[in-house]
């Protein structure tokens, strides 16, 4: 305590010379916080810089002691950007995360559709329960669907309209590569039975303008879209919510239309098994072109060029 | 998560880290050396499962029940300290966390001792002596501050971008990396700073100490290497009184190799110190 003592009268000493203190030494932009140490006194120990750590150190520092303490890190730990940029896998995907993202709550027991309840679990504080040992099935069936349809060179259109669902269908999309496509705001109607008039007959002649398959994160918003794809006769995939007729689209994910957490899992498990049939098709691809040049190879040497 | 266990084939190799779907919490940290074999003539292996298992899980324990169901069940030890240094309000968080940190940073800068003696590399060795004459004279000044230290703490030697060395004392659970509540009323004088109300961290300078050095923590000084001034550490191997003995075998199982890697890795003279 006694050196408490001696620290505050030199701090009182600073104080009460303040221009000139101000100003005098290379330290002194901190004197109203760290007493003066007077050189002469101390001079056995080292003066230690009083200048802020660069941001690079810091981060050094932290980036050192983030395994020190116990095995947790951000890197293993569950952080609130982890559903959109780190979905599950369809082959990883449990009953445990489904509920977790809050896929049974359905609507108002009132509300509920007649031909949805073959998907409900029960009732609960006058809402509907889905019953998600339908929804897992179903959901990679979807995944099934979108993989095989990549496998195959097709093209998968996420479509998610609010500003909550544009992330997930954009990332989805990206996730996809040259194969996906999102629509994040508004779909222009006719887009597919109208493609002409909304494209231009130049890009209708150098570019497919329909995709091969139509994915809905917020179905019940988009009617006008599913019935463009039934007359463009492409095939649908939907979260399909209790107030809502399962027979809508083709492929129905009976889940809780009003959770983005939901919607971002439902996105995320469909985009990584597209982008699973992406990488097969490009494979495939590859391998294609490898045995064409075998083929040419073997041609040339035995039906050896007359020179 | 899998009782499912999926048939994954080769070709779906996930190159992003996959997702965390199982609830982590804190666990045992490993050593880079084995716990049974001890730490030489420093620790017996009794002594080292005193302080690495008995006392570190008992940590992560308590802060496991603290932390549940809040918004830092998910963060590492080093952002829970960060987080929490200046919230009066979670100070038994902060505490828990902090010794957990400290303890993982002091074994970590351990190493059984090699039969042919540890020698300093180059360059920690040029800055010891540019800062203390000779490294006798950093191990009497850092021997002289735990002997002095009647309590708990830490014994830090620190540096500053220079690569200026020195010795800070702190008491309790206290951090360098950033500046507590106490640290912030200390530096500014504050009538109010009592340690005798004090509960956690208090940060007091002993003798033989770089003076002013607590000013600049959280500031400008890295933490290269501490010490464990706290009585389960040499109590079953030297009884109540044996902190000097501690203190004189510490110096036998220091890695200077790491306490130079963190040396390189924390200063860059070059950012302008």
């Amino acid at each position: 305590m006694s050196l408490r003592a001696a620290a505050a009268p030199s701090l009182k000493t600073a104080a009460s010379a303040p221009r000139r203190a101000l100003f005098s030494t290379s330290r002194s932009l901190f004197s109203e916080v760290a007493p003066e140490t007077e050189p002469s006194a101390q001079s056995e120990f080292p003066t230690l810089s009083t200048k802020p750590l660069p941001r690079a150190v810091r981060k050094e520092i932290i980036s050192h002691f983030t395994n020190l303490g116990s095995t947790q890190t951000r890197g293993n730990s569950f952080q609130p950007h982890h559903p959109l940029h780190r979905p599950a896998s369809p082959h990883s995907l449990t009953l445990s995360a489904l509920v977790a993202s809050g896929a049974h709550i359905g609507h108002a027991r009132a509300l509920t559709r007649p031909s949805f309840i073959p998907y409900t679990y029960g009732h609960r504080a006058g809402v509907t329960i889905i019953n998600l040992d339908h929804t897992l099935p179903l959901l990679r069936r979807a995944a099934n669907v979108t993989r095989a349809i990549a496998q195959a060179n097709g093209t998968v259109l996420f479509v998610g309209t609010t500003d909550a669902l544009r992330p997930a269908v954009r990332k989805a999309a990206e996730r996809m590569g040259p194969n996906g496509f999102h629509v994040g705001t508004k779909w222009l109607p006719g887009t597919l039975t109208n493609a002409v008039e909304l494209f231009g007959p130049a890009t209708i002649k150098s570019h497919s303008v329909k995709p091969d398959l139509v994915v809905f994160l917020n179905p019940a918003q988009n009617l006008h879209a599913i019935r463009e794809c039934a007359i463009a006769r492409i095939p649908t995939i939907g979260i399909i919510d209790s107030d809502v007729d399962p027979r809508i689209v083709m492929y129905p994910i009976p889940a809780n239309d009003e959770s983005i957490r939901t919607a971002e899992l439902v996105a995320g498990v469909i985009s990584i098994a597209g982008r699973e049939g992406v990488e097969i098709w490009q494979r495939s691809v590859q391998e294609k072109a490898k045995a064409d040049r075998r083929r040419d190879l073997n041609n040339e040497i035995s039906e050896p060029q007359d020179q | 998560m899998s009782c499912l266990a999926p048939t994954r084939s080769v070709l779906f190799r996930s190159r992003l880290p996959t997702a965390v779907s199982r609830r982590c919490i804190h666990q045992l940290p490993t050593l880079p050396y084995k716990i049974e074999n001890g730490l030489g003539d420093f620790l017996s292996p009794a002594a080292l499962r005193t302080v690495a298992v008995e006392y570190q899980s008992g940590l992560l324990a308590n802060l496991n029940e603290l932390v549940k169901d809040t918004d830092l069940e998910n963060k590492s030890i080093v952002q829970t300290v960060l987080s929490t240094a200046r919230d009066p309000a979670k100070v038994l968080t902060f505490n828990h966390a902090c010794q957990a940190l400290n303890n993982s940073f002091f074994l970590d800068n351990l190493k059984p001792p090699s039969g042919r003696g540890s020698t300093i590399p180059p360059d920690l060795s040029n800055s010891i002596i540019k800062s203390f004459g000779s490294p006798t004279a950093l191990k009497s000044s850092l021997s002289a501050a735990v002997t002095g230290m009647s309590g708990s703490g830490w014994v830090w030697l620190v540096c500053d971008q220079r690569t200026e060395l020195g010795v800070v004392a702190t008491y309790g659970p206290s951090t360098l990396l950033a500046r507590t509540r106490m640290q912030v009323a200390a530096s500014a004088g504050r009538a109010a700073y009592n340690p005798n109300r004090s509960v956690g961290s208090n940060t007091v300078q002993v003798g033989n100490v770089t003076p002013g050095a607590l000013n600049y923590v959280g500031q400008s000084l890295v933490p290269l290497l501490c010490v464990s001034v706290h009585e389960h550490a040499w109590l079953l191997d030297y009884g109540v009184w044996g902190k000097e003995e501690y203190m004189r075998r510490f110096w036998d199982v220091v890695n200077w190799d790491k306490v130079d890697e963190i040396l390189k890795k924390f200063v860059r003279p070059d950012f302008g110190g």
